[in-house]
Parts: structure tokens; C-alpha cells; sequence
């Protein structure tokens, strides 16, 4: 058994999870096209190739013949009571989610709420139930899969789960269970790759569902052919009714999906058999067809130029799904574990705020840590970290609000600091390196500025392509934010930061910031 | 080799038996081949679908019409009859006493199944799982299970 949550393998863990009406067997032939596509990695090659090994857990068809109704109508009552779940306990796995390629935290008060249908399996307040139509022991099996799913999770270390129509809603309840256990660690256990997302979430923005998948949306029915969407199944003829936070007073309103992030097939979809053809929906003879299909929402997947078949999504999404895994298992998550001084105030972990993606820059940071600063009065700051991954971009500035104008050179800066030509780092053994391009390497660093002079605090930033910055005047010939204060060398100067802001991509992460006064003390 | 062996077999279980019930089994009136491979007679349906086991006159480990099924999707083919059989009585064993054993015994007779078989078994499954009951006991011995290919002969 590999130790949770470490990369113990130089395989990479895939897990597969059936939709409905599979077999063993049907189940075992999809990892196996899984197995012989990843086995290629047409678009991974040399030292960007992995090796995978693909296992299937089966998620059974229905409760199979302990309630009433054939198979497939067994098992559309069990997504029914699938999606009602959903619906009830939706508010709180937001608090839950986790984006591939951002760092984020699990509220595992949240996370334990949602488990909850995991142990309950029958939520309540619909006409299935009432009717006397499912029972927990119709469940019994489906449950019984998902936690066979999280135990299988766990004895491979990690995984990549990838799931296929109903077996969403599973992975969903085993990442919910795991994040009831695990709260912010559940990011080194397990990536979901969504294929034909049944759910209204995507826990982890990789989402691979198109939009002319006639299984799920309505709207991709053909002409003259009946609607066999999940999204209006309980108001089709079945009068399946439920009250939820997303349906009042026992409706039989629609479903909510996953918006569709790509587009419908722009090629025709080859070999398909007649239950597909209708619906575009299967997994092998769809979702790893060779049919063009255009990407429709960018969910920070880095796609191969050029490979925009459906295998070639679904190898790529599955190769970023991997990256994102090994990363956070070496990666410290921007975990604040030192105390904070600044003014004499002690900061405690939750001054570390706004760990989000930073939208409007290019390219989108996808993390941003930020420490609120008050205005006041300081003679200098210390910041330690530990870089565990190297990153494409990394930024560390202070974000400064204010409208003077002020010198471009003045005082010392150790340590890291920013210039225009690249970034040059003063790590902790006191080797200095340069991140030209911005790349910056897994290390400890500290960043110290002392004020030495009367006008000496001088903190700069790389900071290209701010509007309202650029405004400001703060701005240098070099695009560098000045905010250095005029001030005595024997008063504390003054300064008017807002805050200290560390930014980066979704493959570095900063562990062990702790921020102190120069007079407080070294930190290290 | 293989299909003969199994003819011979099977008249000498009838001459032992000396055409008459033995053990509960149901007596078999005439030996009947499918594909040179002896088979037992297509058992009452009735009987058949009372219990998850069903009618299993030969005492194989396959039910009857499972038995003739097998002798006529794969019987042409040695190698592939003998796979599809293993895989039926793996079946069987895990549905009549789902253990752990059994149901392992099971999963790798489809995880090790190469992807030109698996069609064929799955029809096979399908053709297993004719009633509620069983259906409910195949879900019940297979809910999540693991399917991997490790440990299988390459």
C-alpha cells in the first residue's frame, strides 16, 4: 500500500468509473482503451511521457432487480435520487471545490455535510421515496462502490479519477468523503476527470462534456427523435417530483449540468453503434473517438497545438489532471505556518487571504496569497518561504495604493528582489541565482528590506501590466512599481502599502511565509 | 484434444450415472453435443430461474443452459471455450457464495481477459443475469470492484 497522498510510483495512478449499464467486462474493455491510449501518449513524448496504470471500479447497473422497473429504468431512479442529493448538498461543496491549477481551501465542515448523502443515501423530499419506489438497500450497492472507490483511492496513494456520465456522481461523494477526512490534503489524493459530467459541479475544472451529448442535454436532440436527456428526465412522463434548495414545492423541474466546455463534434463521430449514434454519449465510441471537437470554456488545460480530436482532450486533460496531482504531493500549498509581526500585531494564519485565481492579468495568475497591511509605520520587513516546485511565474510585490511619485533608486534591497531584466534571488545558503524568464526554482528564500538611509525602504516589484498602476505614476521606465517613502533615518518610515502579495502559476506553491518588522528579529 | 476429452468425459459420467437422477440432478435422457462438446439437456425454465444457482445437472459449476450457450458461442474454438468457461464458473461460484475468494477468482478471469474475449464474456454475464435475483447478487458481489490487469499473464 503506497503512503496517501505521495507520488510513491514512478506509474501514474489512473482510476476508472463506469456510468450506467455496465458489465464487469464493459467496464474492464473502457479501461483498457484508457490503458492503450495513455500507453501512446500520441502527444506526450520523450521526457514529457508517462506511465500510467489504469484500473476499473465497477459501479454497478441499478440496484438490479430488487425494486420494480427493467435496468435502465432502475437506474435512471437512481440518478434521480443521485442529482436530488446534489441539488441539497450543492451549496456546500462550493466550499469543497478544488481547481486544478489553483490552491484552495476545504471547509471539511462542508465536506462532512455532503458525506453525509454518502451515508444516507436516500435524501428525502421526493416522490421516488415516497412512493415506496427506492429504499437504502436499493443503494446499498452504489454505495457500497463509492466507498470501495475511496478505499481503492487510498491504497494507491493517489489517483486520477476519471469518470464517465452517472460515475460522476460518485466521484463526487468518494472527493466529499475524502475532503471530510483529508480537508486541505484531499489535493495530493485525487484529480476527477469528468467525461460526460452528470453533475452540476466539477470539483476539479476538468471537465471534458460536449455539447451535443443528447444523454445529457436536452438541446442536443436530433429532429424527430425523442428526448432521453437527463436534464429533463423528471419531467418526461415520469412525474418524478422532488423539493429542493434548486426545485420548490415538489417539482419535476429540470436538471442542472455542467455548462458543456466543448462544443459538439465538428467531424462526424466514425464507428459508432445505434444507441450512440442517437446520443453521442459513450465513452470509448465518443469521448475517445477520433472526431474533431472544438474547446468551448477554457479550464486552464494546456491543450497540444494541433490535437483536437476527442482522444486527444481526453489524453491531454488526463496528463493535466497528473501534473496538478504530482505537484501538490511536492508542494507545500501556501500552507502559513510562522507568526506574523508587523506593528506589533500578530497575524494569524487567516490574514493569509484571497488564495484565488486573479482574474484579469495576462496570463491569469492562477494563485494569489496576499497579507492585508494597515496603513502605519515600520522600519523595515523580513519574509521567509520555501518554494517547493518551480514556477513559470512567480510574483512578489507590494501592491502600493499610493499617487506619489517616488525615486527609483534608494536604500538596499537583499535578497529577492525584481529588476527589469529578469528576477535575481538571494536564496538562503546566499547564492544568488537570476529567474530570467521568470522562472523561479524550488528553494528556501527570504526577502529582506532594512531601512539604512533617510530615504531608504524601497520595496520593488515586477508588476508589467497594471492599468490603474500604470496611472499611478508609480510605474519606472522599466514597468517597476516604486514605493520607496521619503522619511528620517531616526523616525520609522512611513509607508502606504495595501498589501504583500505573492502570485504564481499552478505549479509552484509557497509554504512556511512568515513576515516579520526588521526590529522584530531574524526570522530564520 | 480438448473437445474429445470432454465427450468422453461426459459418457462416462452418463454410463456412471447409468441414465438415472444421482445427487438431486436431473436425469439426462440422451447425451447431446454442440459443437463436439457434450452438453447437458436445456433445463425447465421454471426450474431454472427459482434460484439464483439454477439447474446444474452435469454438476460442472455452470448452470445447463449457461453450459450450451458456451458450447455454441465458443465451442469452434478451444482456446476460447476454455477461457469462457473459467470465466462462467467464476461467475457462478461468486453468485451462489460471493466470498472473497470467489469473487476474486472472478475479477481476474475478466481482468485477464484479452479485449477480443471481453465482448463475448460480457454477452455471457448478460446471459447469466436472466433474473432479479441474480442480477442483485452479481451487483451485490461486484459493487466496486477493482479491475486490473496487474498480476495477469502477458
Amino acid at each position: 500500500m503506497a503512503l496517501l497522498g505521495t507520488s510513491a510510483h514512478a506509474t501514474s495512478n489512473v482510476i476508472y468509473v463506469n456510468g450506467i449499464q455496465n458489465t464487469l467486462e464493459g467496464s474492464r474493455q473502457t479501461a483498457n482503451r484508457i490503458q492503450t491510449i495513455l500507453d501512446a501518449s500520441t502527444n506526450h513524448t520523450g521526457t514529457n511521457k508517462k506511465t500510467y496504470a489504469v484500473v476499473a471500479v465497477w459501479n454497478p447497473i441499478g440496484w438490479n432487480g430488487t425494486s420494480d422497473g427493467g435496468d435502465l429504468a432502475q437506474d435512471k431512479k437512481e440518478l434521480f435520487l443521485l442529482k436530488t442529493a446534489e441539488e441539497k448538498f450543492q451549496a456546500d461543496f462550493q466550499s469543497i471545490l478544488a481547481p486544478h491549477n489553483l490552491s484552495r481551501q476545504i471547509d471539511k465542515s462542508a465536506a462532512e455535510r455532503v458525506a453525509a448523502y454518502l451515508s444516507d443515501m436516500t435524501p428525502g423530499d421526493n416522490s421516488l421515496e415516497t412512493k415506496g419506489k427506492i429504499t437504502d438497500a436499493n443503494m446499498g450497492v452504489t454505495q457500497k462502490a463509492i466507498l470501495k472507490l475511496i478505499a481503492e483511492i487510498e491504497r494507491q496513494g493517489s489517483a486520477v479519477v476519471v469518470a464517465h456520465s452517472q460515475g460522476n456522481l460518485l466521484a463526487n461523494l468518494a472527493y466529499a468523503k475524502l475532503a471530510a477526512t483529508h480537508g486541505n490534503d484531499t489535493y495530493k489524493y485525487i484529480r476527477v476527470v469528468n467525461v460526460a459530467n452528470t453533475s452540476a459541479i466539477s470539483v476539479n475544472n476538468l471537465n471534458i462534456t460536449h455539447a451535443g451529448d443528447a444523454a445529457l442535454f436536452s438541446s442536443a436532440t436530433a429532429a424527430l427523435l425523442a428526448d432521453q436527456s437527463l436534464e429533463t428526465m423528471p419531467s418526461r412522463g415520469a412525474n418524478w417530483t422532488r423539493t429542493t434548495p434548486a426545485c420548490a414545492n415538489n417539482g419535476a423541474c429540470n436538471f442542472t449540468l455542467a455548462q458543456a466546455t466543448f462544443g459538439s463534434p465538428t467531424t462526424n463521430i466514425p464507428d459508432q453503434g445505434a444507441v450512440d449514434e442517437t446520443l453521442d454519449h459513450s465513452i470509448v465510441e465518443t469521448y475517445l473517438s477520433t472526431a474533431i471537437v472544438p474547446m468551448a470554456i477554457n479550464q486552464g488545460v494546456t491543450f497540444t497545438a494541433g490535437a483536437e480530436r476527442f482522444v486527444d482532450r481526453f489524453e491531454d486533460f488526463v496528463y493535466e489532471a497528473t501534473k496538478s496531482l504530482e505537484a501538490s504531493q511536492t508542494a507545500g500549498q501556501g500552507n502559513v505556518v510562522g507568526s506574523q509581526y508587523v506593528n506589533g500585531n500578530t497575524w494569524t494564519d487567516a490574514g493569509l487571504t484571497n488564495i484565488n485565481l486573479k482574474n484579469g492579468f495576462t496570463p491569469a495568475y492562477m494563485w494569489e496569497a496576499s497579507l492585508k497591511i494597515t496603513d502605519g509605520s515600520l522600519d523595515g520587513m523580513s519574509v521567509s518561504f520555501d518554494l517547493k516546485s518551480a514556477c513559470t511565474y512567480l510574483y512578489f510585490y507590494i501592491r502600493t495604493d499610493e499617487t506619489a511619485s517616488y525615486p527609483n533608486s534608494a536604500g538596499t534591497a537583499t535578497g529577492l528582489f525584481f529588476d527589469g531584466a529578469g528576477m535575481n534571488a538571494t536564496k538562503y545558503d546566499g547564492s544568488v541565482s537570476q529567474w530570467s524568464t521568470h522562472m523561479a526554482w524550488a528553494g528556501h528564500y527570504r526577502v529582506s528590506f532594512a531601512r539604512t538611509s533617510a530615504r531608504n525602504v524601497f520595496w520593488q516589484a515586477y508588476y508589467p501590466s497594471d492599468a490603474t498602476l500604470a496611472a499611478s505614476g508609480n510605474l519606472d521606465s522599466s514597468g517597476l512599481v516604486q514605493a520607496a517613502t521619503v522619511g528620517s533615518s531616526s523616525l520609522p518610515v512611513k509607508y502606504y502599502s495595501r498589501n504583500v502579495v505573492f502570485q504564481g502559476d499552478e505549479k509552484c506553491s509557497i509554504s512556511n511565509l512568515a513576515i516579520k518588522t526588521a526590529s522584530g528579529g531574524s526570522l530564520f | 484434444m480438448k473437445k474429445i476429452l470432454l465427450g468422453i468425459l461426459a459418457l462416462v459420467a452418463l454410463a456412471g450415472c447409468g441414465g438415472g437422477g444421482k445427487d438431486g440432478k436431473v436425469a439426462q435422457a440422451a447425451p447431446e453435443n454442440i459443437n463436439s462438446i457434450a452438453v447437458p439437456p436445456q433445463p425447465d425454465a421454471t426450474a431454472n430461474a427459482a434460484t439464483v444457482a439454477g439447474v446444474d445437472s452435469d454438476g460442472n459449476g455452470v448452470r445447463d443452459d449457461i453450459d450450451r450457450k458456451l458450447a455454441t458461442d465458443f465451442g469452434s474454438n478451444t482456446a476460447a471455450y476454455t477461457t469462457a468457461l473459467n470465466h462462467a464458473k467464476t461467475l457462478q461460484a461468486a453468485l451462489v457464495a460471493p466470498g472473497a475468494t470467489q469473487v476474486a477468482a472472478h475479477i481476474a478471469a475478466v481482468a485477464c481477459a484479452d479485449q477480443a474475449m471481453l465482448d463475448g464474456l460480457k454477452a455471457m454475464t448478460l446471459a447469466t443475469l436472466d433474473t432479479d435475483a441474480r442480477k442483485s447478487a452479481y451487483a451485490e458481489a461486484f459493487a466496486g470492484a477493482s479491475i486490473s490487469s496487474a498480476g495477469c499473464a502477458k
